[in-house]
């Protein structure tokens, strides 16, 4: 600090006494040269007889001014910033490897070899899913924990837990919301519902079973089978979703497809290689059914939390 | 005429970036919170379509391994890796946009406004 001098309106006004020498210099060299500390704040540090005025009085006008004129300049400067990325991207785009082609680097030995000792080593033909699930296990094991923490911050945020957390204002809206429920049902949705709902459950389940030799995996599986559960609660009501999928099995299943996950992948690895490459072409369905289970419940849970704050 | 040619070549790869500052754009300029998600997803759309885009090979097929073509497979089919990629993508683009979602509601239910230009004035009278 070490500087009394009178208060400046422009900190980066020319001091005289600023340097040692004598010698003029800006402000701005000393700051630059750690000489000299700004005191841009220097409004709230004045002598008494100088804060008469109030300060910290809200002005409305001033600031919704302040924020208009902020918010004119930030869009110019996003319009120019993204017109110069696109630029900068098109640049690099032409010098990428051609659309398709065979020689581009990507196209090293890596992917040669989990196509060509993926089904042998794995038992899997399906290529995406043999690799997912042994050699980026890992990979697939942080994301199923991802969709985990996931849903369990969506909880914190949106539960609620009993009447005694809500404000009056709260209860009333959910009031509302449950007396403007229909008590019958849309025709058209609960008739197509009727004919679709097992459609879908059974291409979830194959999607699901066929991840092995098929395109398909827990992954999107678990996608179509939370579909399923979504369009049959919009159909007939959460009283009948609940009948097969209340809090209890939600909480059980996703907690237990991520268990099995983990454990089968932690055995996968710590276990001797002789066992191991007896094992492995058993791994990838029950590892795939986990996480499909993990996905379904994580998808029907955000909805849930979304549409009623509880499973 | 060759940036031309140029461009159409990678046009995947361009299509995916012109996505990408699209969605950019409609993240920094929207003023509703829940369209600045949508500009985030978009962002992610245009990273799995270069992703996918670039584990393409001309002329070859979805790598199912079909049965006893493990030898040669390596010639066969497209390259794994970024299916997989994208896969993993998904999942995290899914969960950011729940949590966020979550977010919003949760400003929402406390301010009654999901409007940025009035969060920030409700914010600063609040301090």
């Amino acid at each position: 600090m070490g500087r009394q001098s009178t208060p400046r309106k422009n900190p980066w006004a020319l001091d005289p006494s600023a340097s040692g020498d004598g010698r003029k210099r800006s402000a701005f060299v000393d700051w630059v040269n750690g000489d000299r500390i700004l005191h841009l704040s220097a409004a709230l540090h004045e002598p008494r007889e100088r804060r008469k005025r109030p300060i910290l009085v809200f002005n409305e006008e001033k600031m919704a001014a302040q924020l208009v004129q902020f918010f004119r300049r930030y869009h110019m400067a996003t319009t120019l910033m993204c017109a110069v990325l696109l630029v900068i991207f098109a640049w690099v785009v032409i010098t990428l490897p051609r659309f398709g082609d065979s020689a581009a680097p990507a196209n090293n030995e890596l992917p040669a070899v989990y196509l060509t000792e993926g089904p042998v080593e794995t038992g899997a033909d399906n290529a995406v899913t043999a690799m997912i699930f042994t050699y980026r296990g890992f990979d697939t094991l942080g994301e199923s924990c991802v969709l985990f923490l996931a849903l369990s911050s969506v909880m914190m945020l949106l539960r609620r837990e009993d009447g005694s957390m809500l404000s009056a204002q709260e209860r009333t809206a959910l009031a509302k919301a449950a007396a403007a429920e229909p008590k019958t049902r849309n025709y058209i949705i609960v008739q197509m519902s009727r004919i679709l709902v097992p459609f879908i459950f059974l291409y979830g389940l194959y999607v699901l079973l066929g991840g092995e030799s098929s395109p398909g995996g827990g992954f999107s599986a678990g996608a179509i089978l939370s579909a399923g559960i979504i369009l049959y609660r919009h159909a007939f009501g959460s009283e009948a979703t609940e009948r097969f999928m209340n809090e209890r099995v939600f909480v059980a299943v996703r907690t237990v497809g991520l268990c099995i996950y983990a454990v089968l992948f932690g055995a996968y690895i710590l276990l001797p290689d002789d066992v191991k490459s007896h094992l492995t072409a058993h791994l990838i369905m029950p590892i795939d059914v986990a996480v499909g289970m993990v996905v379904m419940c994580t998808m029907y849970g955000i909805y849930a939390l979304f549409i009623r704050g509880e499973i | 005429m060759e940036l031309l040619k140029a461009l159409v070549e990678h046009r995947y790869a361009l299509t995916a970036s012109i996505l990408f500052v699209t969605g950019l754009m409609n993240l920094m300029q929207q003023r509703h919170l829940v369209r600045k998600v949508i500009g985030l997803n978009i962002m992610d759309a245009s990273i799995f379509l270069l992703l996918a885009s670039q584990g393409y090979v001309e002329g070859r097929a979805a790598p199912v391994v079909a049965a006893g073509m493990a030898e040669q497979a390596a010639e066969l089919y497209i390259n794994p890796v970024p299916s997989g990629l994208v896969l993993t993508g998904i999942v995290v683009s899914v969960s950011v946009s729940a949590f966020s979602l979550a977010l919003i509601q949760k400003i929402y239910r406390e301010y009654g406004t999901t409007d940025i230009k009035e969060l920030v004035h409700l914010v600063k009278r609040e301090d």
